[in-house]
């Protein structure tokens, strides 16, 4: 299964996902600007990852980043979850809501490959960058 | 909703009396993947919507949400539209899962954390 990857400079978004259909998603780590989607109800597993203001994670290595996994983690402290569900280069950690222990929230989501998905994003800022100097 | 019935967003939204622009991400989002965003659905939260509030993500970034009830496989689901703080652009929307199963459960204290500036409409009985 392949990751598609959009990115929107307008509003520095980007979108990964499979061409597998979604049935609603979650915000990751109380940030309204990291949504998880998921593939069918009470699934725990990533289908799709939409970031807005995906610079804040760029250059790779900025924040998040592990260079020997070539891995991005958007949201919080993994160590930290309770729940692990892997879907091919998402890989999405939940743990209990401190308020509601019974309830899971997704704490952290992983982007395996990062460099290569993040290509489109990477490129169009690297475009900026040299119409700015230019 | 199948792939066949995924229509492109406008470029505009006109909701509540403000015209606002759509993001090409939103638009994006609407015909490859979220075949559940539709003009309908979002121009129907705008006006109808039952929680908003104003958002702001660890970075600081800020938008406004509204979250409203739509119909969705036979079920209510809450669909949150983000826009941006100052009122001029639809970035983007998708089914909240959990401010879904928290408005159901009733569990306001989740809503009174998350959002400031929080408004609430009763809407009794437009859940599942």
């Amino acid at each position: 299964m392949n990751l598609i990857a959009h990115y929107d400079p307008e509003i520095d978004a980007i979108s990964l996902h499979y061409s597998q259909p979604t049935c609603g998603g979650y915000e990751v780590a109380e940030n309204w600007s990291i949504i998880l989607h998921v593939p069918e109800k009470e699934s725990r597993c990533a289908a799709g990852l939409e970031v807005i203001g995906v610079s804040a994670w760029l250059p790779l290595g900025k924040r998040g980043y592990c260079k020997e996994t070539d891995t991005l983690t958007f949201g919080g402290n993994v160590e930290t979850a309770t729940v692990i569900a892997e879907n091919g280069d998402l890989i999405a950690y939940w743990s209990p809501d401190q308020y509601d222990p019974d309830y899971l929230l997704p704490i952290a989501v992983d982007l395996r490959n990062a460099s290569k998905h993040l290509a489109p994003v990477l490129e169009a800022q690297s475009q900026l960058s040299n119409v700015a100097s230019g | 909703m199948r792939r066949d019935d995924a229509a492109a967003l406008p470029e505009t939204l006109t909701a509540g009396g403000i015209t606002r622009l759509v993001t090409d991400h939103l638009q994006r989002q609407a015909v490859s993947i979220h075949y559940e965003i539709t003009l309908e659905r979002l121009t129907s939260v705008l006006n109808d919507w039952v929680v908003r509030g104003v958002r702001q993500d660890r970075d600081g970034r800020r938008s406004i949400a509204s979250l409203g009830w739509i119909e969705y496989e036979g079920g209510r689901r809450l669909m949150r539209v983000a826009v941006s703080i100052d009122d001029r652009r639809i970035i983007s929307a998708f089914l909240d899962t959990t401010a879904t199963e928290k408005l159901i459960s009733g569990d306001m204290e989740y809503f009174q954390r998350n959002y400031e500036r929080l408004e609430v409409r009763d809407e009794p009985d437009r859940a599942l």
